[in-house]
């Protein structure tokens, strides 16, 4: 009989102890939807970056805008030998 | 009496028993459709009710240059919807809203850059989009998509009117931040006939299945609010990134290949032009170009015949730069030396019913090796060919590569076969490069044997496949086809080609090049076409440690037809500009 009591006492503190826990679970639920579309909306924000990054860099655009600016390509390359070199 | 009672509510008893049968008959078979005929859908409509079901598209792998710049990246883009029952605003009003916030592009560039036709063009697409809209809306009274593949920006403007009820389901497009700068390398994206995306053409094509992601999947019990129940069920499926491919492609070789390709070709008045740029060491590919070309984000604006890369994809006649292959192969064989000198260089020399020419009707009497290579004697070459042998001259023909696909990871590489029945005239003609077949890419990858100390090696453009585990690419040697002496001295006539050759004029001072001029006519219908030429050359520097081994070739140039006045100018050009890149001193 002792052990009836003691399971039904058990039982009893696992049924409210889900109940408090399945509680906070629903208010932590909210916090766990507001995490989600937080990441989602970093992830994007990292690719739309990535992507300006990637255009502002690009040759294409880079050769645009020193064009613009007036530089030229140098037409003659000097090469200077190890021994036409000043080394102090 | 009592008998008379019960013979009269007998009929009665047995009426209501019958309805009652009736009844149950009719509720089991009501149950019946519910439950299996309409079973599936109400099931599935129930868990739409308690299950949350996300799907996230994940992103396509990306494709990077050697110098980690990017050259194919993803861009998200959104599906606009609109839920109509959750919808709070005026429907009507809603096509004309969003089709104002809509970004719209004019395709046709006379349109284009026409300033009055083109705000009158912009009406149109912007009234037709209004119009597709409001015809849907018409039809549904659910869900309806009201636009599709617009951008973060339009996304942004139109969150900022503060409709309710809109959806915005995100997907992912091809973006190319160096336009068509490799386009013939990367191929492009399109949909399979599921409407899924699928790579076509270059490395989208040849590494699909790696460039290839998986959606996440998660389904999870909501709350009558939406938000997720952590005690309920939850499901994953999971997703997987596409993986992405670091190329050995440089993007500034690239840059100054295409730059002056482009300028080559208004200078020299050429139909197109390719140029490849191989490691002679690894055979990764530095740089591969082609024009005219295409841009992969507008693909379908272009004529699907820009969409194949000439460089692997056409077969052309080499001409004299598949010389130094032949002299080469007799140099390895053994059957000539330096010193050794032709007996039948003094004319014309005749084969059945033809007659191998000079291509300059100059003739020099006990030429050597070198003075053939330097002057490009086809009479020398056949000379070379009979000492080499005609099964031989075939056999050394295959090993380096030739009538074979070179194993190039890109989708859409050809190899011409050989020809089965070989006659006296073919061995003479193919020993300086005429009526034979070969890709670009077979040209460089053989020339760069010799580069090599005579090991061919086997081309790739992807120099490390990267996802959770890299998996890189090593360079692989298919065979070696001659031996390092044989290759040490066929660049000794290579550098002597550049430095004596027809295009001396044209070699930058200071470095030791090795290279060999060719101006193949085009065969058409049948014969060949004295005014069409293919120009083209051949080499590789610095010729004693090579860097590269470069192919120029350009067709039927305008301004003049030889190879030594077009395609060689331009391959010192831009091998000048990549022994600089490369940081490259000279050696002279």
């Amino acid at each position: 009989m002792k052990l009836v009591k003691l399971f039904s006492l058990i039982i009893f503190f696992l049924v409210v102890a889900n109940v408090v826990v399945a509680n906070a679970a629903v208010d932590e639920s909210v916090e766990v939807k507001s995490i989600n579309a937080e990441i989602t909306n970093l992830s994007n924000q990292n690719i739309v970056l990535k992507q300006q990054i990637a255009a502002l860099g690009s040759l294409t655009n880079i050769q645009g805008k020193v064009e613009a600016m007036g530089f030229v390509e140098s037409p003659q390359i000097v090469s200077l030998s190890s021994s036409s070199v000043a080394l102090r | 009496m009592q008998l008379y009672t019960t013979l009269s509510m007998r009929p009665r008893i047995q009426a209501f028993f019958l309805i009652v049968i009736f009844l149950l008959a009719a509720v089991t078979l009501r149950l019946a459709y519910w439950q299996l005929i309409r079973g599936a859908e109400l099931r599935a409509e129930a868990r739409q009710q308690y299950s949350d079901r996300n799907i996230e598209i994940t992103k396509r792998g990306e494709i990077i240059t050697a110098d980690n710049a990017a050259l194919v990246i993803n861009r998200p883009v959104y599906n606009l919807g609109v839920y109509l029952p959750g919808f709070t605003g005026e429907v009507r009003a809603l096509p004309e809203t969003i089709s104002n916030l809509l970004e719209y592009e004019i395709t046709d560039p006379i349109i284009a850059t026409d300033s009055l036709r083109a705000p009158l063009y912009l009406t149109e697409l912007k009234n037709a989009a209004s119009a597709t809209m409001s015809a849907r809306l018409a039809k549904s009274n659910g869900y309806v998509t009201l636009a599709q593949n617009i951008s973060e920006t339009v996304k942004s403007k139109i969150h900022e009117t503060g409709l309710t009820g809109l959806t915005f389901d995100q997907d992912f497009t091809r973006d190319y931040p160096e336009a068509s700068l490799s386009a013939h390398v990367t191929g492009f994206v399109g949909r399979d006939d599921g409407g899924n995306p699928l790579g076509y053409f270059g490395l989208e094509g040849y590494y699909n299945r790696e460039l290839t992601s998986r959606s996440r999947i998660e389904a999870q019990e909501k709350d009558a609010l939406g938000n997720p129940l952590l005690t309920g069920t939850w499901e994953l499926l999971p997703g997987r990134l596409g993986r992405s491919l670091k190329l050995h492609l440089d993007r500034g070789v690239q840059h100054a290949v295409v730059s002056e390709l482009a300028k080559a070709l208004e200078r020299y008045g050429a139909a197109s032009g390719e140029v490849v740029v191989m490691d002679p060491k690894t055979g990764g590919i530095l740089a591969m170009a082609a024009l005219p070309t295409y841009d992969p984000s507008r693909f379908y604006l272009y004529d699907s015949s820009l969409y194949k890369n000439p460089s692997i994809a056409n077969t052309y006649e080499p001409g004299s730069t598949f010389k130094v292959l032949v002299a080469a192969a007799a140099l390895n064989e053994g059957v000539i030396t330096e010193t050794d000198q032709c007996d039948i260089c003094a004319g014309p020399v005749a084969i059945d019913k033809y007659s191998i020419k000079t291509w300059n009707g100059e003739y020099k009497k006990d030429a050597t090796p070198e003075d053939i290579i330097v002057h490009s004697d086809n009479t020398g070459m056949v000379w070379m060919q009979r000492k080499l042998g005609g099964d031989k001259l075939v056999e050394y023909i295959k090993n380096f590569g030739f009538g074979e696909k070179t194993g190039i990871d890109l989708q859409e590489e050809v190899a011409s076969p050989l020809r089965k029945k070989w006659g006296e005239v073919d061995y003479a003609t193919s020993s300086f490069g005429q009526g034979i077949a070969v890709t670009s890419i077979q040209m460089v990858r053989a020339v760069g044997a010799i580069a090599n100390g005579g090991k061919l090696m086997e081309p790739h453009v992807v120099d490390t496949v990267l996802g959770e585990d890299d998996l890189p690419i090593l360079p692989k040697t298919i065979r070696t086809v001659i031996s390092e002496d044989a290759a040490r001295r066929t660049t000794e006539l290579m550098i002597k080609a550049v430095e004596y050759g027809e295009a001396k004029w044209a070699k930058p001072k200071g470095y030791t090049m090795a290279g060999k001029t060719g101006t193949a006519q085009i065969a058409v219908s049948g014969h060949y076409d004295a005014e069409k030429t293919i120009a083209s050359f051949v080499g590789f520097a610095p010729a004693h440690n090579p860097r590269f081994v470069m192919l120029v070739k350009l067709r039927e140039p305008q301004s003049s037809q030889w190879g030594s006045e077009t395609a060689a100018p331009l391959w010192f050009t831009i091998a000048k500009r990549l022994l600089l890149h490369y940081n490259i001193p000279p050696d002279q």
